[in-house]
């Protein structure tokens, strides 16, 4: 044990890597932590997983990463933008670039996609309606 | 059916009426490959029962 007790096991962590074959699971004993470091104001661990040799952060695969605003703009722009103002708008309330807001709505959808897919298998449903609709897409954003 | 209503994108749906879950949605024009991959994709989140399929009778599903 060391001079500051004992040293933390992450056995709640997972590797993020998907070519590493222990991606997803947690409790192998293959991820250790490689540090911290403040990112947004806030304390951030470092890890390394064993297995391949990669580390990643507590932020990794998640939708803040490497994003430079802090979450709570970013959290106002998805919902506001929920409610239907346009890009545009969104940008002159917020005092952030309109390309910003398109990025970080993108960046959303790409994530609710991925829990979708995650969460939306083995459905048993007795009834599926299949209807198409006809949708009109404006070509400008504002 | 006029014409105009072909031109453009449509969306896609797939409805479970019973909870109201958009299983999923593709956008695309009424052409049928984009049918064969929307049924595609609503196929990946469905367990090994196969539930009924409904629709509106436009001729295009015969």
């Amino acid at each position: 044990m060391g001079e500051r007790g004992p040293k933390p096991q992450f056995i709640n962590v997972a590797c993020p890597n998907r070519d590493c074959k222990l991606y997803g699971l947690d409790d192998q004993g293959n991820v250790i932590g490689n540090g911290t470091y403040i990112s947004r104001g806030e304390k951030t661990r470092r890890y390394l997983c064993h297995h391949r040799g990669k580390a990643f952060c507590d932020h990794t695969d998640i939708f803040y990463h490497d994003l430079h605003k802090d979450e709570h703009t970013i959290d106002l722009t998805l919902k506001i933008s929920m409610k239907g103002m346009s890009i545009e708008a969104i940008a002159d309330v917020l005092e952030v670039q309109s390309a910003s807001v398109k990025r970080w709505l993108a960046r959303a959808a790409e994530q609710c996609d991925k829990v979708n897919d995650n969460m939306m298998k083995n459905v048993e449903v007795s009834r599926i309606e299949m209807d198409e609709l006809w949708v009109i897409i404006q070509k400008n954003s504002s | 059916m006029k014409d105009y209503e072909d031109d453009g994108p449509w969306m896609w749906v797939a409805f479970v009426p019973g909870c109201r879950l958009i299983l999923d949605f593709v956008i695309g024009p009424r052409k049928q490959y984009v049918a064969d991959k929307f049924v595609e994709l609503v196929n990946k989140h469905l367990s090994d029962k196969i539930p009924v399929f409904v629709t509106d009778g436009l001729n295009f599903y015969r």
